[in-house]
């Protein structure tokens, strides 16, 4: 890894050599990140991708939720060039440019109110759901306890993941 | 350090990396180490991560004991620590699911003040290796969470890295218990552990109030001292809990708090003994 010629260190650190990330599927550079880069900094002001949303920066509130490979990660904690080689996934990379069940059924439910904490709640949802298709109540609610929502509560995206889970159980004893 | 980021792949060449320099910022799951960047109270200057250094994770259980990678995380140590269930349930109890998916460990010790896992491993006895260039060397944890110097956190020197955590198997219950605003992510009021060694006759507990440093209770242990084959009096246990009240410093609802927790613990370890007399 070679040291670029970096201007005065400010926050975050000296300037690394560009990177790859993993995010969505697709291969992307990062260049111009700095060494103390959050992940939740690298994809939401160096990449852009605003879906990711960037509330406490203290790994207390959730919003920054993504996957790291399959696991549910605060990107505000994870330094951002070690998630390089494994696979970011934000809520625009699930389900393929569709809703996923879980969102969907987040629409019918009545779940979404100002939607800041909704990408969190869906992947934290696909996180539990991929590991665990038939959780139970208790089970969904500690996977999303970790997630703050601050306007419509947790009654109804409770309700959406359940609903979601339900589909699924009901999709595997058919196969 | 060739430059101002280390990303070893081995435990070898994280020590060499710390040793060409001792004061790089080590990054394991980042849950505070990240927080504290962020908030400008600590410089990313030289960053060493440990994201790459596959002998940090996962544990081994050996004759008399478990040996715990520095990097296990809470996750991990939640789901598969069924033979020290008192570290199990305090990594299920701390944080949120994703910061316990990040937070390890090595990284509860390396902090010191506060951490659930902490009181557990005082409990538990056990021994915190530490390697450096100069090989390995083990600390008792509370050897460990005595400062090295004024303004430390720990007796971590300059160059060292925790490696892994030693913790004695022994026979009869391990309890944790936790009391906090609310269950997820806040911070613990007050975490306590107890141990009971059977084969030692001992039981042994430990606790955190607030941000402070873990410390045994030798005082309430004393009164269980020999444990009585009958178990304590309801005045023994009385005197135990009082006493784990008296260790939780001045503040009068920890203190209740360290009160009530002790006598529960106390109950759910002895009826967990009666429940299995045999070996485990």
């Amino acid at each position: 890894m070679t040291v670029p010629q970096a201007s005065a260190p400010d926050e975050g650190g000296q300037v690394l050599p560009p990177y790859v990330l993993t995010v969505d599927g697709s291969e992307l550079d990062v260049a111009g990140a700095r060494v103390g880069d959050s992940l939740l900094t690298v994809l939401r002001d160096r990449i852009g991708l605003a879906v990711v949303k960037e509330g406490c920066r203290r790994g207390t509130c959730g919003a920054c939720a993504v996957l790291v490979d399959a696991e549910l990660r605060n990107a505000c904690l994870v330094l951002a060039v070690t998630a390089s080689g494994r696979r970011v996934t934000t809520a625009n990379g699930l389900g393929g440019g569709q809703l996923t069940d879980v969102a969907r059924a987040m629409t019918q439910t009545g779940a979404v109110q100002c939607g800041f904490c909704i990408p969190a709640m869906v992947l934290a949802a696909a996180a539990l759901l991929a590991e665990r298709p038939s959780a139970h109540e208790a089970a969904v609610r500690e996977a999303l306890s970790g997630i703050e929502c601050r306007c419509a509560g947790y009654g109804r995206v409770v309700e959406a993941v359940l609903a979601a889970a339900r589909v699924r159980a009901g999709a595997g004893e058919e196969a | 350090m060739q430059n101002f980021l280390a990303a070893p792949t081995s435990l070898a060449e994280a020590v060499a990396e710390l040793t060409d320099a001792p004061g790089a910022l080590i990054v394991a799951g980042g849950t505070d180490v990240m927080v504290d960047l962020a908030a400008g109270r600590r410089r990313a200057g030289e960053i060493l991560t440990l994201a790459w250094v596959p002998e940090l994770a996962g544990w081994e259980q050996m004759p008399g004991e478990a040996r715990l990678g520095a990097a296990l995380t809470c996750t991990h140590a939640a789901a598969t620590l069924e033979f020290l269930p008192a570290l199990a349930q305090a990594a299920a109890a701390m944080g949120t699911p994703q910061v316990r998916n990040a937070a390890t460990l090595g990284g509860n010790l390396a902090s010191a003040a506060g951490g659930d896992l902490l009181p557990v491993l005082l409990a538990c006895e056990a021994t915190v290796e530490l390697a450096s260039a100069g090989g390995v060397r083990s600390l008792g944890v509370a050897d460990f969470l005595r400062p090295a110097r004024p303004g430390a956190r720990t007796a971590l020197r300059p160059g060292e890295l925790i490696c892994a955590v030693r913790v004695p198997l022994v026979r009869g219950a391990q309890e944790f218990c936790r009391v906090a605003v609310r269950g997820a992510d806040a911070p613990a009021w007050l975490s306590m552990a107890l141990v009971l060694d059977v084969d030692a006759a001992a039981v042994r507990l430990a606790l955190v109030s607030g941000g402070a440093v873990p410390v045994r209770v030798a005082a309430a242990e004393a009164v269980l001292a020999g444990l009585p084959a009958e178990g304590p009096t309801p005045d023994v246990a009385a005197e135990f809990a009082r006493r784990a009240g008296e260790a939780a410093g001045p503040d009068p609802y920890r203190r209740h708090a360290a009160q009530v927790c002790a006598g529960r613990l106390l109950a759910r370890a002895l009826g967990a003994a009666l429940a299995e007399p045999g070996p485990r």
